[in-house]
């Protein structure tokens, strides 16, 4: 885990600069759960932009729905209510 | 093979001559573009089965989301159910699923249905024909890997250019579900025939992988012992290029997968009629051809991270000619310089794992790269419509694919040094064990 200052500092040099020098227990990088930072922060932009995406979709088809019949109440689809759930922003 | 039974060793530094392993190319490259064809063409479907059934676009459109998904989450699978049965093996499996997936989606009646065979049966189909054929041609070169896989990502260019109007004609003159049923049949008979004379392996004709020298230890000719394939999936699972060509081929997807989906909405709204803004994907995809030949050989002559990241540069750069759509024939220009990055994103990868892994076996790497470049292709084509749909433009998504292309280029630069293997020599760990 990036805990500290210097951590950062090892991580980029790392990453600038092979740690590997022979066998396998000589190669090092910073993880977080026991997966490489890189591959940590696609993985939650990409889930980030998917959830959002997901909830605003969702939020356009409902708000759509409502004003095409107005003063009726009107139930949204399980993924609807899912995406918009799942999204705090939404 | 000499008279004392041993294989003959062509100790040739030419990058080509005669050689079992170009019929091995040909073959892959032929079960890429004959098994994939229905998913190339899937346009071609979508207004008769509305027009029959009365299902919305969205609801058909699903069916080619699943498609890709389940493909994707299959890869690895796929990956390891290649090196432990051998690609032939693999081949008449993805065969049969594709044979039953085709007959059946022929005789959809329901929307669920079509969800079923074509997302569902026919995504598993397409992982297990694309996830072991790479490292499969892989095991037949020892040097000169570069050509063979130009020569197998350009059948990925080629294959829609074939496919999508021969399906067009067949749709048009018999109908869908006939098309399904006649390519469904006339597929998996050229397939069969294809597999019949595919071997795993050199040592299966007698003869040694392409480019061998007299003085190279011997590979192996028989499928890999299962307790080794296992203890070198750990190694590669302990490495962080193992997770991050996955997240590259991830953000390399979604850079191109944003422009391929919705290039033609763009282009229309931008007062192109539909044929010309059509067009555009077909410069793309023509142009595309010749770096997808080229990059592998470049990646080998002049470094893999470089020019892995030069491509990168050049999938994402061109798209900013997107912001000025009223440029004159800014949609040509942005095609052809496009198809060049396009082309050349993923030709890299099969190097990159033969310089990290060295000889062992890589449907375990290759089918968790899938996995990444199979989610990336269905985010990157789906997040153009919402981001349309709050912003009432794409230039959301634009930004999306650039950025998704640069965070690609900057991700190869930090992976590691290529010089080395970053696992153990799967060459001498397999002489250890025999012994």
């Amino acid at each position: 885990m990036l805990q500290k200052k210097q951590d950062i500092f090892a991580f980029a040099d790392y990453n600038c600069r092979s740690y590997i020098t022979g066998g396998l227990e000589n190669i090092k990088f910073n993880s977080v759960f026991g997966l490489p930072l890189q591959f940590v922060i696609v993985f939650m932009l990409g889930l980030l932009i998917t959830v959002y995406l997901a909830a605003a979709a969702a939020t356009a088809r409902v708000e759509e729905r409502d004003s095409s019949v107005r003063g009726e109440s009107v139930s949204s689809y399980r993924w609807e209510q899912a995406a918009i759930w799942a999204c705090p922003l939404h | 093979m000499n008279q004392d039974g041993s294989p003959v060793v062509i100790n040739r530094d030419r990058t080509f001559y005669w050689h079992y392993a170009w019929v091995i190319v040909a073959i892959i490259a032929g079960m890429q573009i004959v098994g994939s064809s229905m998913r190339m063409a899937f346009g071609a479907f979508i207004d008769p089965l509305e027009e029959q059934f009365k299902w919305s676009q969205g609801g058909i459109g699903f069916a080619y989301a699943l498609h890709f998904i389940v493909s994707a989450l299959v890869s690895p699978w796929a990956g390891n159910i290649g090196d432990r049965l051998g690609a032939k093996k693999s081949m008449l499996v993805g065969t049969a699923v594709f044979f039953i997936g085709m007959v059946m989606t022929a005789y959809i009646t329901e929307l669920w249905h079509f969800w079923v065979t074509f997302g569902v049966i026919l995504g598993i189909a397409q992982a297990i024909f694309s996830v072991p054929l790479i490292p499969a041609t892989m095991v037949w070169f020892r040097r000169h890997l570069g050509l063979a896989m130009g020569l197998v990502m350009a059948s990925w260019g080629l294959g829609p250019a074939m496919a999508t109007p021969l399906i067009a004609y067949l749709v048009v003159k018999f109908g869908w579900s006939a098309s399904f049923l006649v390519t469904g049949v006339v597929s998996s008979l050229l397939m069969l025939a294809m597999i019949t004379i595919f071997r795993n392996r050199p040592g299966d004709i007698s003869a040694l992988a392409y480019g061998t020298r007299p003085e190279d230890p011997p590979l192996s000719d028989r499928l890999p012992p299962s307790a080794l394939l296992k203890e070198f999936n750990v190694h590669m699972r302990r490495t962080a290029a193992y997770y991050n060509m996955s997240s590259i081929h991830f953000l390399g997807c979604v850079g191109h997968a944003v422009i391929l989906i919705w290039i033609i909405p763009m282009a229309t709204k931008s007062g192109l009629t539909l044929v010309d803004a059509s067009l555009i994907v077909t410069v793309m995809s023509i142009v595309s051809i010749a770096t997808r030949l080229t990059t592998p050989m470049l990646c080998e002559r002049y470094g893999v991270r470089s020019v892995m990241t030069l491509f990168f540069i050049l999938q994402g750069a061109p798209v900013l000619l997107l912001f000025i759509p009223e440029m004159p024939g800014v949609f040509y220009i942005f095609a052809v310089t496009f198809g060049i990055g396009y082309g050349g994103e993923t030709g890299g990868f099969p190097i990159l794992n033969r310089k990290y892994f060295g000889h062992a076996p890589m449907g375990g790497p290759h089918g968790f790269q899938m996995l990444g470049a199979g989610i990336g292709m269905a985010l990157g084509g789906w997040i153009g419509g919402p981001i349309f749909d709050i912003f009432g433009s794409y230039n959301w998504a634009l930004i999306a694919s650039i950025a998704a292309s640069l965070g690609g280029a900057i991700s190869i630069v930090v992976l590691e040094d290529t010089g080395h293997l970053l696992i153990p020599d799967w060459q001498k760990a397999e002489q250890i064990f025999d012994s």
